[in-house]
C-alpha cells in the first residue's frame, strides 16, 4: 500500500460536515461580496427576490440565480469584475473562440487559491519536489499552462515550462532532463507517445511515472492506450476557465472520478431543461459555485457539462466528492483540440464570407488527434471554371474559419442544395468521436 | 468565333459525373467532346455540347454549378503532328495556353482542338494568318 500523500490535507479529507459548516461560511460572504460590487448580479438577485440575508448557508443555494456563458458574453470585459482593477495582477481567457470570448480576472490571492488546487491535482498523481514536471499545456491565455506551472512550483517540482508543440525538443528535454510528471493533453499525450514508439523507444526507457491530461474530453480506453505507450498511470483534470482553470476537480490513484475541490468551488447537478436541483447520483448538467475566488466570482455558472457527482467513500483518503467525466454538453459547444467551437460560429463565418448557411460539421478523432471537416454549398456566383479560383476561395474560408476558431478545418465544397436545410433542427454536425456513452 | 463550353462543378465522390452525365443524356443533349480536370477535393468537368443552352439548363435546373465560356475551336489534320504544328504558332509569340483537349471529327482527315487562351482574338488572329481552319458553332452541330 502507497502512503497517500495530499497536498491540503486538511481540506481534502474534511469530514463532511465541516465541509458543509465551511462552504456555508464563505458562501454567505461571497454572496454578499458579489450583491455589492456586481451591479450585474445583484440585479438578477433583485429580480430574482433574493438578497444576501436570505442565504443563509449551502441549504439556500438554490435560491441564487444560475449564470450563463451568455451572461459572461454580455458582460464582457468588466460586467461581472467584483474587485477593483488595481487588485487584479492577471486575466486568462478562453482559448480561441473569439465569438464567445470569456475573459476571466485573477487577483495575487486567487491565482494562488488556484496554483493550491492544481497542486493537489499533481500531489494526487504522486508529485513531489523530487519530481520533474513538464508541462506542455499552452500558455499564454489559455488556463492549461499557467495553472499548471504554478501547481508544480507549489509542490515543488522542477518545471519544465515547454508549452505545447514542437514535439522533438520535448521529446529531447523528456529525455535528457528525466522528466517524471507530464501536463498536456491526452492527445498530445498520446501523439508524444506514439513519436516516442515510432523513434524506437520502449515504454521503460523514459522516466515518467504519471500524466495528468485535461482540457479535452477522453475516453477510458485512450487511457488505457497513453498509460501502455507511456508506461505510467494518466490522471484526468478537470477545470474551465471561467472558474479559474485546471485543478477545479482532479483523479487520485483510485482513478473512479475526479475529486472536486468543493472547499473553493461548490458543485450541483441540475436537470439542464428545468433548472431543478438533482440528488447525488443523478446524471445532469454541472453547475459550479465559486466560493473563495475574489475578482471573478461566479454564483451557480452552469458549465453545460453533463455529469454525475458521489460521495461514495474513496480509497485515497479524500472526503472531497467525485465527479464523473464529462458524458455530454448541454448545448452544442464541441471540443475540438482542446479548443471550445460552437457551430454558430463556422455559420458566421459562411455568412460574412458570402456562402448560404448550410452548412455540416464533421469531427473525428484521427490517430488520437481531432479533425475538423466543413461541408459547404458552392455559391453559383463564385463557380468560373478555374480549378485555382475555386482552390483559392477553399484556401481563403479555411483561413477564415481558422481566424474565428483557432484551429484549422478541411473545407470540402459542395453542390448547392446538396446539404439538408434546417426543417426544424437541422443536423449541423455529426461527431464521429464516441467519447460519451 | 470562338465556341461555347460548359463547365460543371463536380464533387469528389461516387456517382457524380455518372449524375450530370445521365441528365444531359435524358433531355437529349449529345457532347462532342468532354475533359475533366481534377484535384484531391473536386473537379472540374469541361464539355462541348451539340446545344449548350439546353445542356446549360438542364443542369441548372437540378442545382448542379455551371458556367458558360469561350474557347477556341482549331482543325488540326488528323495526322501525327497535326497538334505540335498548331501550338509551335502560338508558343513562338510567346502565348500561354491554359488548358486544351482535343477530338477526332472526321477520322484520317482532321481532329478538332480545343484551347483555352488568355486572349482569345489574339490566338484566333495568329492561328488565321498561319492558315489553321478555325471551327464555329455550327460546325460543332453539324458534327
Amino acid at each position: 500500500m502507497i502512503e497517500q500523500r495530499y497536498y491540503q490535507k486538511e481540506m481534502e479529507t474534511m469530514p463532511l460536515e465541516e465541509m458543509k459548516a465551511l462552504q456555508s461560511k464563505r458562501l454567505v460572504e461571497q454572496v454578499k461580496h458579489v450583491y455589492e460590487n456586481v451591479p450585474y448580479y445583484r440585479k438578477k438577485m433583485d429580480a430574482a427576490n433574493v438578497k444576501p440575508e436570505d442565504i443563509h448557508g449551502v441549504e439556500d443555494l438554490h435560491k441564487l440565480p444560475f449564470l450563463s456563458k451568455a451572461d459572461l458574453r454580455d458582460q464582457y470585459p468588466y460586467g461581472l469584475l467584483a474587485k477593483p482593477l488595481k487588485d487584479c495582477v492577471r486575466i486568462q481567457s478562453t482559448s480561441g473562440t473569439t465569438g464567445r470570448r470569456v475573459v476571466a480576472f485573477y487577483t495575487q490571492h486567487d491565482l494562488d487559491l488556484w496554483e493550491d488546487c492544481c497542486a493537489r491535482a499533481i500531489t494526487a498523481a504522486g508529485g513531489t519536489e523530487e519530481d520533474v514536471c513538464q508541462v506542455c499545456y499552452g500558455y499564454g491565455l489559455f488556463t492549461g499552462g499557467p495553472g499548471l506551472n504554478g501547481g508544480s512550483h507549489k509542490v515543488g517540482c522542477l518545471t519544465l515550462p515547454m508549452s505545447s508543440g514542437n514535439t522533438e525538443r520535448q521529446i529531447q528535454f523528456m529525455m535528457d532532463l528525466e522528466s517524471t510528471i507530464l501536463c498536456c493533453t491526452p492527445s498530445y499525450a498520446a501523439y508524444i507517445g506514439e513519436t516516442l514508439k515510432e523513434k524506437g523507444y520502449k515504454p521503460e526507457d523514459n522516466h515518467l511515472k504519471a500524466g495528468i491530461f485535461g482540457a479535452e474530453p477522453w475516453t477510458e480506453e485512450m487511457r488505457q492506450n497513453i498509460q501502455d505507450l507511456l508506461g505510467i498511470k494518466a490522471y484526468d483534470i478537470y477545470g474551465l476557465t471561467e472558474t479559474s482553470g485546471p485543478g477545479v476537480a482532479f483523479e487520485c490513484s483510485e482513478q473512479t472520478g475526479m475529486h472536486i475541490n468543493e472547499d473553493h468551488f461548490i458543485p450541483e447537478i441540475i436537470d439542464p431543461e428545468t433548472g431543478e436541483v438533482l440528488p447525488d447520483g443523478e446524471k445532469g448538467e454541472l453547475v459550479f459555485t465559486a466560493i473563495t475566488k475574489e475578482a471573478f466570482p461566479l454564483l451557480r455558472y452552469r458549465t453545460r457539462d453533463i455529469c454525475v457527482l458521489s460521495r461514495k467513500k474513496c480509497s485515497c483518503g479524500r472526503t472531497l466528492i467525485k465527479m464523473t467525466k464529462p458524458m455530454g454538453r448541454s448545448d452544442d459547444m464541441m471540443i475540438i483540440r482542446g479548443v471550445n467551437v460552437f457551430p454558430s460560429q463556422i455559420e458566421t463565418v459562411l455568412l460574412n464570407e458570402g456562402y448560404t448557411p448550410n452548412y455540416q460539421i464533421t469531427v473525428d478523432r484521427v490517430n488520437n488527434t481531432d479533425t475538423l471537416d466543413v461541408y459547404v454549398e458552392l455559391p453559383l456566383e463564385q463557380f468560373t471554371d478555374s480549378i485555382e479560383e475555386i482552390t483559392k476561395q477553399e484556401k481563403h474560408l479555411v483561413a477564415a474559419i481558422r481566424t474565428m476558431l483557432g484551429i484549422s478545418p478541411k473545407v470540402h465544397l459542395v453542390d448547392p442544395k446538396t446539404i439538408a436545410r434546417s426543417e426544424g433542427k437541422a443536423v449541423r454536425v455529426i461527431d464521429k468521436r464516441k467519447l460519451h456513452d | 468565333m470562338a465556341i461555347q463550353q460548359v463547365s460543371v462543378f463536380v464533387q469528389n465522390q461516387p456517382g457524380a459525373l455518372s449524375a450530370i452525365c445521365k441528365l444531359l443524356a435524358e433531355s437529349g443533349v449529345d457532347m462532342r467532346a468532354m475533359f475533366i480536370a481534377d484535384t484531391q477535393e473536386f473537379s472540374i468537368l469541361r464539355l462541348i455540347a451539340d446545344d449548350t443552352d439546353k445542356a446549360v439548363t438542364v443542369l441548372r435546373d437540378q442545382n448542379c454549378i455551371v458556367a458558360i465560356n469561350s474557347v477556341i475551336g482549331v482543325a488540326v489534320p488528323d495526322t501525327p503532328g497535326g497538334i505540335a504544328g498548331m501550338l509551335r504558332v502560338l508558343s513562338e509569340i510567346g502565348m500561354n495556353v491554359e488548358y486544351t483537349y482535343a477530338f477526332v471529327a472526321h477520322p484520317g482527315e482532321r481532329a478538332y482542338v480545343v484551347l483555352r487562351v488568355e486572349d482569345i482574338e489574339n490566338a484566333e488572329d495568329i492561328l488565321k494568318k498561319a492558315g489553321f481552319l478555325l471551327i464555329t458553332e455550327q460546325d460543332i452541330q453539324n458534327l
